[in-house]
């Protein structure tokens, strides 16, 4: 190691946020097209759908930023074959899957639930508790939703994927056994299980 | 919502849940993440191989962080990493960077966009008691920098903040550098990167401690220019030694399985110190740990009090790092410390303590 001679501007440490080139032979012409195209997929792909894919997360963990952490490893770990997903119009699909299969192992991991049933039963930044709405009605309606939300979060955890993909993304029973990897008339039975559950257990509630 | 039949009888259930599910999820304002998904893809990261996994880890565990941050505090802005002037300013151009490249700015230039970052830094713990060891603690320093900083601007920035004990740090870090000394990034012909020190270090600390705070430099600015392995020449400005036992040199961290010898046993990647939470949210600790049987022991206190302990297990035992977490869950309001300790197997005294405050509401 030569001390005496600190080079000023080392291309190869260029910042590698900036586009600018790796370290030696590193990035090849055909690896950087295809890191443009992934940039540009994972720009469009964001813009379109974070929002809702948090939202989604959000309703099955009932912790907005745990949903947040799920969706955003979705992303990087998808980032490699965003653009190609993005050509073949299979991303959302994807992403989904990747969505519910992170919050699925979130929810175990992380005790979510407890704190979910927590949150439910009074906490300020409950789901459904920030919209600021005040009129009797909507009290009424809001003590209802609450009543819903616990007996969907309180279901096995298949069937609350079923309907919360159902009624919430409004999925065909295709799209929700795609992004279960379970079929189509499992779809079906975890949704007439769920169904019956609820209506049962809001029927002994009231 | 749905405009799918459902099973027969149900409609009425189903129109429930469509409007109780929207409206739940139309009350969740997500933050804006792009920015830590790009830099958690950023090109470096890509690469095949595996030299910089464990940078790549800190830096996950940093966009957490920061994502953690931008979550719990909204609308405030982070504190500023020692040597970055102001959040908007931009960054003063480091000696032996690269002014080519247009990105350095002047005491006139428009201010430059900035973004939350969370650095890693590594300071120089002490041990808990006499039969413990002194090792390197990772902590992550939040700030802003420029949104297009250089690793350049990067490594100056964690250097600065290596150079000076964060003051309102319970851990006690080991003062190594005298105040007016400075450490700079210096870009060197790959694989080696250098590390231009002003001057010598503090005088009169233990031959194993002067090792280690050296490491410590190296650490935190392999870790800034995610280049894991690569070999820092570490030199002084003003001539002479880094330590009164420790000539400039290029140096290295140890392989991967030799790294139990120079990390502090435990380390809390979050919260960081200080940090404020907002009241109803979840606070839970992470961090790694090299301990005996991966046994980490912990206890929250508030107001010199206990109010809560436990035992959480590392992932893996010493000699290797493994992830460990203890979810605190909801807290009230108030003042906390977390700390985290390693008893010793012997006598049951604490061998090593880390110790993070934070606030809650």
């Amino acid at each position: 190691m030569v001390m005496g001679t600190l080079s000023m501007a080392d291309p190869g440490l260029a910042d590698p946020g900036s586009g600018a080139p790796l370290p030696g032979a590193m990035r090849r012409p055909w690896e950087a097209a295809a890191l443009r195209a992934s940039d540009d997929a994972l720009t469009d792909l964001y813009a379109a759908h974070w929002v809702g894919l948090v939202r989604l997360g959000a309703l099955l963990l009932r912790d907005g930023s745990r949903a947040e952490e799920v969706v955003q490893d979705a992303f990087v770990a998808a980032y490699p074959r965003l653009a190609r997903l993005r050509e073949e119009g299979t991303a959302l699909a994807y992403l989904r899957r990747s969505v519910v299969n992170g919050c699925r192992s979130g929810f175990r991991r992380h005790g979510v639930e407890e704190r979910y049933l927590t949150f439910v039963r009074g906490s300020a930044d409950a789901p459904g508790r920030k919209s600021g709405d005040s009129a009797e009605t909507t009290a009424l309606r809001r003590r209802d939703d609450a009543a819903l939300l616990e007996a969907v979060h309180r279901l096995p955890q298949r069937q609350r994927e079923v309907v919360v993909l159902r009624y919430y993304s409004d999925l065909s029973e295709r799209q929700i056994a795609d992004a279960l990897d379970i079929s189509p008339g499992s779809v079906k039975a975890h949704a007439h299980r769920a169904l019956t559950t609820l209506r049962s257990t809001l029927g002994d509630a009231s | 919502m749905t405009n799918r039949p459902g099973p027969d009888g149900f409609e009425q259930l189903e129109a429930q849940l469509g409007g109780a599910l929207s409206r739940a999820a139309d009350a969740v304002r997500p933050d804006d993440r792009l920015p830590h998904i790009r830099a958690a893809v950023s090109p470096t990261r890509r690469r095949p191989g595996s030299w910089w996994a464990p940078i790549a880890a800190a830096a996950a565990v940093a966009a957490i962080v920061v994502g953690a941050w931008i979550g719990l505090r909204p609308g405030a802005a982070p504190p500023l990493i020692p040597g970055i002037a102001s959040t908007t300013a931009p960054v003063s151009p480091a000696p032996n960077t690269a002014p080519s490249t247009g990105r350095t700015g002047s005491a006139t230039s428009a201010p430059t966009a900035t973004v939350p970052v969370a650095l890693p830094v590594y300071y120089l713990a002490p041990p808990g008691s006499s039969g413990g060891r002194l090792g390197l603690v990772r902590v992550f320093v939040p700030g802003q920098l420029p949104a297009d900083a250089t690793v350049a601007q990067k490594a100056d920035a964690a250097l600065a903040a290596a150079m000076t004990v964060p003051a309102d740090n319970p851990n006690r870090f080991v003062a190594a550098w005298p105040a007016e000394v400075t450490a700079h990034y210096v870009a060197l012909p790959a694989p080696e990167v250098g590390v231009s020190l002003s001057g010598p270090g503090v005088k009169g600390l233990t031959e194993q401690a002067q090792r280690l705070a050296v490491q410590a430099l190296v650490w935190t600015v392999t870790a800034a220019v995610q280049q894991a392995t690569a070999p820092v020449a570490v030199t002084v400005a003003s001539g002479g030694p880094i330590f009164e036992t420790v000539g400039t040199n290029v140096f290295k961290r140890p392989a991967a399985q030799q790294v139990f010898e120079e990390v502090a046993p435990i380390w809390v990647d979050s919260p960081y110190a200080g940090q404020a939470f907002a009241g109803g949210k979840a606070v839970v600790v992470t961090g790694l740990a090299c301990v005996q049987e991966a046994n980490v022991t912990w206890e929250l206190r508030q107001g010199g009090s206990v109010v809560r302990q436990g035992h959480t297990m590392a992932s893996s035992g010493c000699p290797q790092q493994g992830s460990w977490s203890v979810d605190l869950g909801t807290l009230a309001g108030g003042r906390y410390e977390f700390r985290a300790t390693e008893v010793s197997m012997k006598d049951g005294s604490v061998d090593f303590a880390n110790v993070v405050p934070f606030t809650v509401g």
